[in-house]
């Protein structure tokens, strides 16, 4: 795991900075507290993406001039594209007055098509997102879903591993077939949607 | 069969047979015939798959919902494979039920888990304070503390219905189902006390004045049917029991002709069959309902479209439906081709042959694709491309009725052996009748070839070059003049070391009858409008010929094979070995069994842009 406020930068001509772990994140993308996000390796952010790193839950007492402990708010895992225009929002809740922001977890192989709206709790590695989709705060996807384009899933729904995903609220519609993100990632070979998303990541450039 | 992404694929079970006589079957270069050499050939060979048959949507399917029994050395669908169900789980809280449970209960949750009524969104339990959701309660619930700050509801987080719009508050938060139950008691029986004779009245008038609690007498008299049904059946059945049974229902049962178990027993009564039999026969088939005395209940126009209830107060929160997890087992031999672990929480396979590590898969892309690179459409690489539709990356882009789009098909094997590739198109692949489409002329250049073993995926990865991909291959495969290359008759396009590429021409518009085959066609003409509308499918048949050590080794990539150089089943040897394979491939390992495998795929296009 590392942070992405470790780059190298190589030309400043290029869409993509490219961390020491392989993360590549565009130069346009809006990147709010670094320091709460930890990105996997060999993921995705591309142009437009907007994460709110910075809504992150603080530790209570903070005492005066003592450095302000902050959690991670949000962890990608490795080779996930979060695509154009997403915007990733860690899910909050109101306790007694306060703001409480929960972390979100989005696993590894996870694609993010773009311009979706992302607040869930969990979305578990396979999963793979349709574009202009809404995850409405605290749902939590489970592994090997497919959520087709436009999907607004509501608060707090479970989505069970295998499903296939759709409407305005989400219904589960259909599972996955059992070769599901399978055959993909070979020499050559196109990414397949819930598969090994690393030739996509490679030929993102 | 609405794919979101252009060209698709999609494959044909075998055991769905929807191919139409077709006189022009044979791929157009003359050296391209399918060998005819086993039996089931010629038949195949005049016969082309029809993507517009009604049937198709239901035989064609993307590859990773098809498995595979190497045993039967075919594909196999959600259709000829059956299920065994593993286990019940609640997909909200994914608890699993037990079986036994379902069958007593019910395949509901029964734990704190409800959909919203309006919308099928999950009902959160929320606390309100109790000032605010008495207004208008008309239903005190037995119990309820005067001194409780709090009262509950279940309220919906997407339409915003709560359990306030049907006057039904909760005293804790907890065993929600209990309390729902006493509501919808005292309910009913609040309903039958308004008007007494309703009940009776409903039996004779239940279509004509529908009013809410229909359903509800409908439904008890339906359940009352049954139960007499299944009653008389398990009479016919003395040895088998069932929860079913009542004294009551019973006692109903007055005439002995009414079910045809009842009737089958009366029957045995006066012939050779003696009752010591019944045990071992099969379920009776039953009669359904008749009329609204036994629970039939009609729709009727006067009823509101849009809402079969018409008091908001029918809505009740309704518990999840519970989901399977389910094995797959191939219909004809019983093997086992899918069987996930039973964890609710993860899907994972104990076992599983998926179709896409035992065939051939093809991938058609466009032979020179638009710059930048072959991302699908939906999926934008810089934010200035956002909602400019003419530069999106269209596999179609540029191409015109009547001239010829190349594309490159890509064949690739997953299998640890070599394999003969053939392909046949129709050369005309029809439009959809009535579509106003004009159908296409579909060339393959080279339908005959060999495709190489697959190997290790992390071979793979590590052999190629870091950016991978098909460029890195072409320049590897032809040098710095490729750019200039022309597509040529006979000769495969590109090739790795598991996949091969050959050129496909297709040219869309034109009619069958009259300009098809020859030099200088003249398209387009007369056809109507809405062929921008149409997508494409053009059905391809493919046959895979290879040689194999046995069933267990053919396959499964996951499970890494080369291992098994045994070859102790050479019992379909004789059966299906053909004089080519001989030459190519005899002269080494005597044991290796020959086998081939035939299927129909389409492969849709994308709509030409007007
Ligand atoms: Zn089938
Ligand atoms: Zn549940
Ligand atoms: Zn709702
Ligand atoms: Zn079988």
């Amino acid at each position: 795991m590392s942070r992405p406020a470790a780059v190298s930068r190589r030309s400043t001509k290029t869409e993509y900075i490219e961390t020491d772990t392989g993360n590549k994140i565009s130069r346009r993308s809006h990147i709010e507290g670094k320091q709460n996000i930890m990105l996997g390796g060999k993921s995705v952010i591309m142009a437009g993406v907007c994460l709110r790193g910075d809504l992150s839950r603080k530790t209570e007492k903070t005492a005066e001039g003592e450095k302000e402990t902050s959690q991670t708010a949000i962890s990608v895992g490795r080779a996930s594209v979060i695509a154009t225009n997403c915007t990733i929002r860690p899910p909050m809740r109101i306790s007694r007055g306060h703001m409480i922001f929960y972390p979100m977890r989005i696993g590894d192989n996870v694609f993010i098509g773009p311009n979706s709206h992302i607040s869930s709790l969990t979305i578990s590695s396979h999963v793979h997102i349709g574009a202009n989709s809404v995850l409405s705060p605290f749902c939590v996807v489970k592994e090997q879903c497919k959520i087709l384009p436009d999907t607004v899933i509501p608060p707090h729904m479970i989505i069970p591993p295998g499903s296939v995903v759709a409407g305005r609220p989400a219904q589960i519609v259909g599972e996955v077939g059992e070769g599901w993100g399978q055959g993909g990632g070979g020499e050559g070979e196109e990414w397949v949607e819930g598969g090994d998303l690393r030739p996509l990541v490679r030929s993102i450039k | 069969m609405a794919s979101s992404s252009f060209p698709y694929t999609q494959y044909a079970c075998p055991c769905t047979d929807i191919t139409t006589p077709s006189s022009a079957v044979t791929p157009p270069s003359g050296n391209a015939t399918a060998p005819g050499s086993s039996d089931g050939d010629s038949s195949i060979d005049e016969r082309s798959f029809n993507p517009h048959d009604p049937r198709a949507a239901y035989a064609l399917l993307p590859l990773d919902h098809l498995l595979y029994c190497d045993e039967c050395n075919a594909i196999k669908c959600p259709r000829c494979t059956s299920d065994d169900i593993l286990t019940w789980y609640c997909p909200n809280c994914l608890f699993e039920v037990p079986s036994s449970t379902v069958r007593s209960d019910g395949n509901r949750c029964a734990r704190n888990c409800y959909q919203c009524p309006e919308c099928t969104a999950l009902l959160a339990v929320t606390a309100v304070p109790k000032s605010e959701a008495d207004h208008g309660t008309y239903l005190k619930p037995e119990g309820a503390d005067a001194r409780t700050a709090e009262a509950f509801l279940l309220q919906c987080q997407y339409c915003d219905w709560s359990t306030l719009d049907i006057d039904l508050t909760f005293t804790k938060p907890t065993k929600i189902a209990e309390q729902l139950a006493k509501y919808r008691q005292a309910r009913q029986s609040s309903v039958s006390a308004a008007s007494p004779d309703t009940a009776s009245e409903d039996v004779k008038t239940v279509s004509s004045t529908p009013i809410s609690h229909d359903l509800d007498t409908a439904f008890a008299n339906l359940t009352a049917f049954y139960k007499t049904q299944l009653a008389t059946s398990r009479d016919a059945q003395p040895h088998l029991s069932g929860p079913y049974t009542t004294s009551a229902t019973a006692s109903n049962n007055t005439t002995p002709y009414t079910s045809p178990s009842n009737l089958h027993r009366i029957m045995s009564l006066y012939g050779n069959n003696s009752l010591q039999q019944k045990p071992t026969a099969k379920p009776q088939p039953m009669r359904e309902a008749q009329d609204p005395a036994e629970g039939l209940f009609t729709y009727t126009p006067t009823q509101t479209p849009s809402h079969p209830f018409q008091d908001p107060h029918d809505l009740l929160p309704r518990p999840f439906s519970l989901r399977t997890r389910r094995g797959k087992r191939c219909r004809t031999c019983r093997q086992i081709l899918a069987r996930p672990e039973t964890k609710p929480p993860s899907l994972r396979f104990k076992i599983r042959s998926p179709a896409l590590h035992h065939i051939p898969r093809l991938l058609l892309k466009p032979l020179n694709p638009p710059v930048p690179a072959p991302l699908p459409e939906t999926f934008r690489l810089r934010v200035e491309e956002k909602g400019d539709r003419a530069a999106s990356l269209s596999a179609s882009e540029g191409y015109k009725q009547g001239t010829p789009e190349m594309y490159v098909l890509i064949v690739r094997n997953p299998i640890f052996e070599p394999v003969k590739i053939t392909l046949a198109t129709p050369a005309f692949a029809p439009a959809r009748a009535g579509a106003g489409g004009a159908g296409a002329r579909v060339t393959v250049l080279c339908p005959s070839f060999t495709v190489g073993a697959a190997g290790d995926v992390w071979d793979e990865a590590l052999g190629g070059t870091a950016e991978g991909g098909r460029g890195a291959a072409m320049e590897r495969l032809v040098g710095k003049g490729g750019e200039g290359r022309l597509p040529e008759a006979g000769k495969v396009w590109e090739r790795g070391r598991s996949w091969a590429g050959v050129v496909v021409e297709i040219v869309r518009g034109g009619e069958r009858s009259g300009t098809k085959g020859d030099g200088n066609p003249q398209f387009g003409n007369g056809d109507g409008d809405g062929e921008e509308d149409e997508v494409l499918e053009i059905p391809v048949f493919v046959r895979a010929d290879w040689t194999g050590h046995s069933a267990e080794s053919t396959g499964d990539g996951a499970a890494g094979g080369g291992d098994g150089r045994d070859g102790k089943h050479a019992r379909q040897e004789a059966r299906r070995t053909t004089p080519e394979r001989k030459q190519q491939h005899g002269g080494e390992d005597s044991v290796k069994i020959p086998f081939e495998l035939g299927y129909w795929c389409v492969l849709g296009l994308e709509p030409l842009r007007a």
